[in-house]
């Protein structure tokens, strides 16, 4: 052997090393954060924005949204809610609900109109069991919903909404999620009268 | 050039990470389910793997032997988190549907196997010829699992119906168990074709 290293260096070396990778590692990932930072928030603007377009098509481009004071529980299923208006009118609003189904988060839309019925439910994203809970995206579900309000549930727990044979969790989720985000909005009707 | 070919048939075939190193399932078993995110997973693995191999090769002789797998850990990571960020950027529909399975990467053992026995020892363009081949043998194999699922299990491939609206589709093709199956057979599948080559080049010798 070349004669030993004391310890010292020994151990200096290693911890340079690394020092040195993850320095230089932390230095490429904030170049690149800042490289993708805003484009990202760009298209999750855009994503909500078409959302909205898209729920409340009749009135074209000139929808606006706005946040509204309140914010809901922590809680409820509603992660962010919208105020939608059209040259200072409310029209209506739209959740975006994540309730719990049965493998992940179903990542939801719920349309509701300026006098708390609920106008359009949209699926944005879901993992659930594909021909089988996955099917509550499917418009024979979704619709069961148009012009409901008040505290929704499926036909098992006594409500009136059909859940989907053989997908009680992921149905559950989505009648919960249009429940919370209907409760949300009677309030925040109630805060503008 | 030889070398070029060899190495890509490596990675391809004789090699191939999935089909014959058996790497990487659990990622596969998910994402085969559709063909297009299938294709968008096999370039995200393919670009890690290059730029990983490539940097772990630049600093094979100043890494110490001691902290070499955390050192490959933080530079894989990193550079899985920046594929991350322009996956997220510049196809957020892509970003979307690889969920989880995006920063997974990380833990994909293919990665830290080439980096391990191969980037570590060899020069970089080497290397970043070894992560390529090993990236598209590794987004053939997922290719071809996945247009088998998505066509039994969903009638359509890439979401174009094939099969017509009157197929009723097998549904454990598209749930983890039937996607094990169908790798299995894909496994015997690649074994024989092997098997058939040594007894090919046996023939030859003799």
């Amino acid at each position: 052997m070349n004669g030993q290293k004391s310890n010292a260096s020994y151990y200096f070396r290693i911890c340079f090393s690394l020092l040195v990778i993850a320095s230089v590692m932390a230095l490429l990932l904030a170049v690149f954060n800042s490289l993708t930072k805003d484009k990202i928030e760009e298209n999750t603007r855009n994503e909500i924005n078409a959302t909205v377009k898209a729920i409340f098509s009749d009135y074209g481009d000139s929808v606006k949204t706005e946040v509204p004071d309140i914010s809901p529980d922590e809680n409820s299923s509603v992660k962010e809610f919208y105020t939608v208006k059209v040259e200072d009118v409310i029209i209506g609003y739209v959740a975006i609900c994540e309730p719990t189904g049965f493998k992940d988060v179903i990542k939801m839309a719920v349309g509701i109109s300026e006098n708390g019925e609920v106008r359009e439910v949209k699926i944005i994203s879901l993992s659930e069991t594909p021909g089988v809970g996955a099917k509550v995206s499917e418009e024979a579900f979704l619709s069961e919903f148009k012009s409901e309000n008040g505290a929704l549930k499926v036909d098992k727990d006594g409500g009136t909404i059909d859940a989907i044979s053989g997908a009680t969790i992921s149905s559950r989720a989505v009648t919960l999620g249009v429940s919370d985000a209907l409760e949300f909005s009677e309030k925040v009707i109630g805060g503008q009268k | 050039m030889k070398k070029i070919k060899k190495m890509l048939a490596d990675g391809i075939v004789f090699k191939n990470p999935v089909l014959v190193q058996l790497l990487g399932l659990c990622s596969m078993l998910a994402i085969t389910t559709s063909v297009s995110n299938a294709i968008g997973m096999g370039i995200s693995v393919t670009a890690v793997l290059i730029f990983s191999n490539l940097l772990i090769s630049l600093l094979r002789k100043f890494i110490p032997n001691e902290v070499r797998i955390a050192s490959y850990v933080v530079i894989i990571a990193s550079f899985v988190t920046i594929v991350e960020m322009v996956v997220h950027a510049y196809v957020p529909a892509l970003y979307k549907s690889l969920g989880v399975f995006l920063p997974l990467i990380v833990v994909n053992c293919i990665i830290l196997a080439r980096a391990e026995s191969f980037a570590s020892k060899n020069k970089p363009l080497d290397s970043v010829l070894d992560g390529l081949s090993m990236g598209i043998g590794y987004t053939l194999a997922l290719l071809v699992i996945s247009v088998v699922r998505e066509l039994l299990g969903n009638g359509t491939i890439a979401g174009i119906n094939i099969l017509g609206s009157d197929y009723d589709p097998m549904l454990i093709a598209i749930l983890p168990a039937g996607g094990f199956i169908i790798l299995g057979f894909l496994i015997a599948g690649m074994n024989k074709l092997l098997s058939l080559r040594k007894k090919e080049n046996k023939g030859d010798e003799e």
